[in-house]
């Protein structure tokens, strides 16, 4: 391993540990009430959920797995429309598309999960009122069609996210003076698109894309709550409404350890793509 | 032409082109317009507001005839509808607007100084230990979703009402920020007007403050423009899945008694999205009337910034000069930070009341309602089941009239908002006959009395005991030469009522204290 990348290891580990720490000691404070017990490594390690029936370790591996499948789902639907619709704006001559896909973008960074939520099964009500046809579930846990108005609420966000982000970073490159002297020499558009403009924007974009990934992290317990998705964010949020802690605790410590590993690969990537360049 | 007055044209005809920059960013403008807007809504929202947004109507009786149960959709009456529980859904959001806005600034003042402090200190000693600290702190506060962490830090910081809540918003989100700013001013340290600076001899404070703080200002407000419709999303997160400032519908504990204090009396819009859920299918106007308005209150922070960052843009066609730019955004910076000192100011001030704030209020509802009523007894009531445990649960003022009626005035939560006037034959404990008319001058405060109880049986009840109820009760009787209070203790069901009597004009121990079974 070179030495940036045990840093930037060494980085995510330590940011791991202390919100870890962070975390265990805000749910000890939200359990010093006296309805809500106690809560120690040993409740966290080998306690019991009375509510599932399962372990904790069990319960939070079923949830966390769930909340895994729709995140992943998400993030790739946000990144394949955010990086196309990024490109395409950058690429783009035509002010009024170039308005028009901008204005959609902020309109989509300002609208809260939730409501995209509650638009897109309001939508299907809508439909399904209007012609009796069920083109979707509106609740529920299932990786099959039950995924898709989830993936769409919790992608919408992130989406705007990396549409801006790819914007901006293909703009900032497209005019710098390397692509001008390559579009000058009479390289192929095409060309000058994939070995000047992407290598360059890459780290740009990915960033955005991560940025777009900690969105839908955030937003992640919203969704789940509205479609009743039986994951990590909704056991969250349950687990704290019951006094559950210890469980509530374990949870936010995967998502932390999710956050680091997140942070430990972008850094990695990062650095692998500033050093080609 | 003389050079002096080819100069002076020069600063006339950049300083109207700025102007015309501003004026057709449009961005720029539309950002600040809704964001003016808000300020007059929070302003004057209850000077527009057209009804009382606290009452709530079972049924809903209109001025030509007909009625209906709540909620209602929008008609000529209620022109956004009613929610739930029949109350006018303008009026609450009109009403909502300055606690909202208070918060979203406190929120975003707290934001913005821990971003900006640390961000500065690590960026200024960068690549050093301190550095490296500050990168591991905001690391390990980045580490965990923004809407988890709020959870966490509200419930928490549950006892202390919209401080605690305002806290638990400020503490989270800042991470971001304060990476931006430290790599923001590593970039401007290496400026060669900072390096300039240095090699005359500036010492650091000074460096940091007239060169790195004034270049840093525009990118940074664009930045707190967005982070202020983030505080503001997280608030309608918070609100929709049923926790909102000094209040929960969510989490309750077994015994259906509310876990967090609830308290939406104060109309607040992430209160409104409370179990909007619900109604998402059936009456759409309850969800989707204060999701709007959240939306449209982000999209203006977000076009504001968008404007902004427009306007910083050397290459871009709406570029102002950077001398204007630095005016402007230092006089919305002020600005900014004046809104948010006279929001809290007045937020606060306006819903809670001090005993004697209350007393005042109750004899002005006397002085209409139930005039030559005298003062006869004043409780004030602290509960494990309050709304805000730290605050009385309620403060409730006793007047007799001629007949020996009692009229009550009470005030839930000591909230300016929450009043109650009834009129009463007799109350409870309260022997009318028995009671002098209560001269308040120079009586001492009710928590000097309880303080004294207190020390006197040990504050048990309130600390350890699951389920109690703390009353100070100030009444002059009959025989007795002056007031005193009475403070009585009551735990579980069955366990003995303890009672304290204290001096109510030396607060001093009255009358030894009486133990009933």
């Amino acid at each position: 391993m070179r030495p940036q990348t045990t840093l930037v290891a060494l980085r995510a580990l330590s940011a791991f540990v202390l919100t870890s720490l962070l975390v265990v000691w805000l749910c000890d404070l939200t359990l010093s009430g006296a309805q809500l017990g106690g809560l120690g490594i040993g409740v966290l390690l080998r306690g019991v959920d009375p509510f599932r029936g399962q372990t904790l370790l069990e319960a939070t591996a079923v949830s966390v797995a769930r909340s895994g499948a729709l995140l992943a789902t998400a993030l790739a639907v946000a990144t394949a429309v955010g990086i196309a619709a990024g490109a395409a704006y950058a690429f783009s001559s035509r002010r009024i598309v170039r308005a028009a896909a901008w204005s959609v973008g902020t309109v989509g960074v300002s609208l809260p999960s939730f409501f995209w939520a509650m638009l897109l099964q309001l939508l299907i009500v809508f439909v399904y009122a209007r012609t009796e046809t069920r083109i979707l579930p509106t609740a529920g846990f299932g990786l099959d069609d039950h995924l898709v108005l989830p993936a769409v609420a919790l992608a919408a966000r992130p989406a705007a996210y990396v549409f801006r982000t790819t914007a901006t970073a293909l703009e900032n490159v497209r005019h710098g003076d390397y692509v001008r002297t390559a579009h000058a020499k009479g390289l192929p558009a095409s060309h000058v698109a994939r070995s000047h403009v992407l290598p360059n924007a890459a780290p740009a974009i990915l960033s955005g894309v991560v940025l777009g990934g900690r969105i839908a992290l955030s937003s992640l317990a919203i969704i789940e709550y509205v479609f009743s998705w039986n994951g990590a964010g909704f056991a969250f949020i349950h687990a704290l409404a019951n006094g559950r802690t210890a469980f509530a605790a374990l949870v936010a410590l995967v998502f932390a350890l999710l956050f680091a590993v997140l942070t430990f690969g972008t850094d990695a990537l990062s650095n692998r793509l500033e050093a080609r360049r | 032409m003389t050079p002096a007055r080819t100069r002076a044209d020069a600063r006339v005809r950049l300083r109207s082109g700025d102007v015309w920059r501003f004026l057709t960013n449009v961005p720029l403008v539309l950002g600040a317009s809704g964001i003016l807007a808000m300020g007059v809504i929070a302003l004057f929202g209850p000077q527009l507001a057209p009804s009382d947004p606290h009452a709530q109507r079972v049924v809903i009786f209109y001025p030509d005839g007909t009625f209906a149960s709540p909620p209602t959709p929008p008609d000529r009456y209620n022109p956004l509808g009613t929610d739930p529980i029949g109350r006018d859904q303008l009026s609450r959001l009109l009403w909502g607007a300055r606690l909202t806005v208070t918060i979203i600034l406190l929120g975003l003042l707290g934001r913005g100084l821990l971003a900006l402090l640390l961000g500065v200190l690590a960026g200024w000693r960068s690549h050093t230990w301190i550095d490296e600290a500050i990168r591991h702190v905001t690391n390990a506060v980045g580490g965990v979703p923004q809407l988890m962490l709020a959870l966490l830090l509200v419930i928490a910081l549950q006892d202390h009402g919209v401080i605690g809540f305002v806290l638990a918003l400020a503490l989270v989100g800042w991470a971001d920020l304060a990476r931006f700013v430290r790599s923001e001013v590593i970039r401007i340290a290496d400026a060669p007007h900072v390096h300039a600076a240095r090699a005359l001899g500036a010492n650091g404070a000074h460096v940091v403050r007239t060169h790195v703080l004034r270049d840093l200002t525009p990118q940074l407000l664009g930045l707190l423009a967005i982070e202020a419709g983030s505080v503001l999303l997280l608030l309608a997160e918070l609100g929709f899945i049923g926790m909102f400032i000094s209040g929960g519908v969510f989490f309750t504990s077994d015994s259906g008694a509310p876990v967090l204090p609830v308290r939406d009396r104060a109309p607040e819009w992430g209160q409104m999205l409370a179990g909007a859920r619900n109604y998402a299918f059936s009456h759409q106007y309850v969800a989707f009337v204060p999701g709007l308005v959240v939306v449209g209150a982000v999209l203006a922070f977000n076009l504001f910034a968008e404007g902004l960052r427009a306007a910083s843009d050397p290459f871009g066609s709406r570029r102002v000069s950077p001398r204007t730019l630095g005016r402007v955004v230092r006089a919305l910076a002020l600005a900014g930070v004046v809104a948010c000192l006279a929001f809290a100011y007045l937020a606060v001030r306006s819903t809670s009341l001090s005993f004697s704030e209350g007393l005042g209020r109750a004899q002005d509802t006397v002085a209409q309602a139930f005039p030559g009523g005298k003062l006869v007894a004043a409780v004030v009531r602290l509960s494990s089941s309050s709304h805000a445990l730290a605050q009385p649960e309620r403060l409730t003022y006793y007047f007799v009239g001629d007949g020996s009626q009692l009229f009550r005035v009470s005030f839930l939560d000591g909230d300016a908002n929450a009043i109650d006037a009834k009129l009463f034959a007799n109350e409870d404990d309260l022997v009318v006959d028995a009671l002098h008319p209560l001269d308040t001058a120079g009586i001492v405060d009710w928590e000097v009395a309880l303080r004294l109880a207190e020390d006197r049986v040990g504050s048990r009840f309130r600390s350890q005991a699951p389920s109690y109820r703390v009353r100070v009760l100030l009444t002059h009787e009959v025989g007795a030469d002056r007031p005193s209070y009475r403070v009585q203790y009551t735990g579980n069901v069955g366990a003995p009522v303890v009672e304290v009597r204290v001096d109510a004009l030396t607060g001093g121990p009255g009358v030894a204290p009486t133990r009933q079974p």
